[in-house]
């Protein structure tokens, strides 16, 4: 039997490991495991690196997530997080004020920010404990859509369509250097492969003219600069009908929307890109086990022939509230039907 | 209805203003063609064939003409009276774009922003007489808080129809309903026509 790491390196190369490798991402829930807050926990690696050792050990699935919230990474700009009891934090208001004051940005160090220090920290915790045996998954916020954190996403659009293309092409300048250096900041920490979140690269965002022109390029620039892989990953964005051209970019591999069809995302991907996903991890708050058991098996269905494929929610997030029952079902039902070679019934 | 497509934001304002200029009243070009063009946007939104971005570009360019429109030439008031604004988070492009297509489409409409409570939203819809309390959401930890909307309203306004739109109500078709919704829209343009045909219900 492989280990989780072996398992989830064998499908991330686009091969067949011993059995399709299960990705629950629960950046949130170990918190219940200590009883504390939201805003604590999430600031306090030592408890985040518990928290998923406990779950790892609850649900048998294949990685742990050195993830704490995504709003982190604007604060390294000078933003300021607001927290919430039940759910994911956001950026309280973007730290520029107009796409004006972009022309004066410079790429922070993401090293010198404290929140982002403290992810650092967490990754060292969880390299510690399960280097080489369970992957450590981290996330960096792709340079099309850091803008949107920074800026607001009215803001931002105005810049990108209509503004100055100096200044646009300054900010991305700025995201793309910063991108590449708190991904490699996580992999020189410990991360096994890194998430990259570019949610405006997804077909409802973006035209294919504005993917290619501005999300496309900065891929090519930051995956070689990443010594580890990359997942491509539009935050529950469809991405289908982009799949080769994001592999022909760099990435290792890509997470598939709930809206996207999962065999033909495989065929798009081609074998050059290991496919992940499609979980709905909104729809998943309302199932039981049995609705669990059944959606987990059609993304097997589609996505397990061949291998080359991670079971997984399509957003990089479960939900606050999302039942434990349900997430067991999921790993049993990849422990059950994800078995490679797989049954004629998969 | 091209130049939507392709992001024109001056080639939309530029044949909108000819328009006005030919002598085509603001309320006509409404009725006649932003409206059409918007429900052939809307279709190949639904369709997976344009983007976010050009959604944008249509909203921005017929607001420039609309909010530049001389007094007077605006179209008359058609539907509810709408009050509008995005529950707790911070996401408030969606009940933008919403609030420029109502606009757009002659309903008179209060937009309230980002970061409301359930009890501002409520009281605010109260005040302000309105027919429809239109949220919006990004966030499922926000969209949960739909609960409290509707057992405000029932409480001190039940004749105030609610109205939810947003990402987590899109992935979940089933959630509007659970939390209480008297109608969802998948996105900005059907808002208009789901507010439209809601006021209508008994």
């Amino acid at each position: 039997m492989m280990t989780p790491y072996e398992r989830v390196v064998t499908a991330v190369t686009c091969r067949e490991p011993d059995r399709v490798p299960v990705l629950l991402l629960l950046p949130l829930q170990g918190a219940r495991e200590f009883g504390m807050p939201l805003d604590q926990f999430l600031r306090d690696p030592a408890a985040m690196a518990e928290g998923q050792a406990r779950l790892l050990e609850r649900c048998g699935h294949d990685c742990v997530y050195a993830f704490s919230y995504g709003a982190a990474e604007a604060e390294a700009f000078g933003a300021s997080t607001e927290f919430y009891p039940n759910g994911a934090p956001n950026v309280a208001r973007p730290p520029l004020r107009d796409a004006a004051a972009a022309g004066a940005l410079e790429p922070p160090d993401p090293t010198a920010c404290e929140a982002l220090a403290r992810t650092l920290e967490l990754i060292r915790l969880l390299a510690g404990r399960f280097k080489g045996r369970v992957p450590i998954l981290a996330n960096a916020i792709a340079p099309l859509s850091l803008p949107v954190m920074l800026l607001g996403m009215e803001h931002w659009l105005d810049l990108l369509l209509f503004g100055d293309p100096g200044l646009r092409d300054h900010l991305l300048q700025v995201c793309e250097v910063f991108c590449a250096r708190w991904a490699q900041a996580q992999v020189a920490a410990g991360a096994d492969a890194v998430g990259y979140f570019e949610p405006m690269a997804s077909t409802e965002m973006t035209t294919p003219a504005q993917f290619r022109q501005f999300a496309l390029p900065a891929l090519r620039s930051v995956a070689p600069q990443v010594k580890a892989p990359l997942i491509f990953a539009t935050a529950g964005g469809k991405n289908s009908a982009r799949a080769a051209e994001i592999a022909e970019a760099g990435a290792a591999g890509i997470v598939g929307s709930a809206a996207d069809d999962l065999g033909e995302l495989k065929r798009q991907a081609g074998g050059r890109l290991a496919v992940a996903g499609n979980l709905n991890n909104i729809a998943m708050v309302a199932w039981d086990p049995a609705e669990a058991e059944r959606q987990a098996r059609c993304c097997l269905a589609a996505g397990a022939p061949g291998g080359g494929y991670l079971l997984c929610d399509q957003h990089g997030e479960i939900a606050w509230d999302t039942s434990p029952a349900v997430l067991a079902a999921i790993v049993e039902a990849a422990q059950r039907w994800g078995r490679y070679p797989l049954a004629p019934e998969t | 209805m091209q130049s939507f497509l392709d992001c024109d934001r001056e080639g939309t304002r530029a044949a909108i203003q000819a328009a006005l200029e030919d002598g085509v009243t603001l309320d006509r070009l409404v009725v006649d063609a932003i409206q059409p063009a918007f429900d052939d946007l809307d279709a190949l939104w639904g369709a997976g064939q344009v983007a976010l971005t050009q959604i944008f570009l249509a909203a921005r360019a017929v607001d420039d003409v609309v909010s530049a429109a001389a007094p007077g030439t605006a179209p008359p008031a058609r539907g509810p009276k709408v009050v509008l604004g995005t529950l707790v988070d911070g996401h408030s492009l969606g009940a933008r774009l919403v609030g420029i297509f109502l606009r757009a489409a002659g309903v008179e409409v209060v937009e309230l922003g980002g970061k409301q409570s359930p009890e501002d939203l409520c009281a605010r819809a109260v005040a302000e007489g309105a027919q429809v309390l239109a949220i919006s959401v990004l966030m499922l930890c926000s969209a949960g808080r739909v609960l409290e909307v509707r057992q405000i309203l029932d409480r001190d306004a039940p004749g105030i129809k609610l109205i939810v739109g947003g990402a987590p109500f899109r992935q979940d078709p089933n959630l509007a309903a659970r939390l209480g919704a008297d109608a969802w829209a998948p996105d900005a343009l059907q808002a208009v026509g789901v507010i439209q045909s809601l006021a209508d219900r008994p």
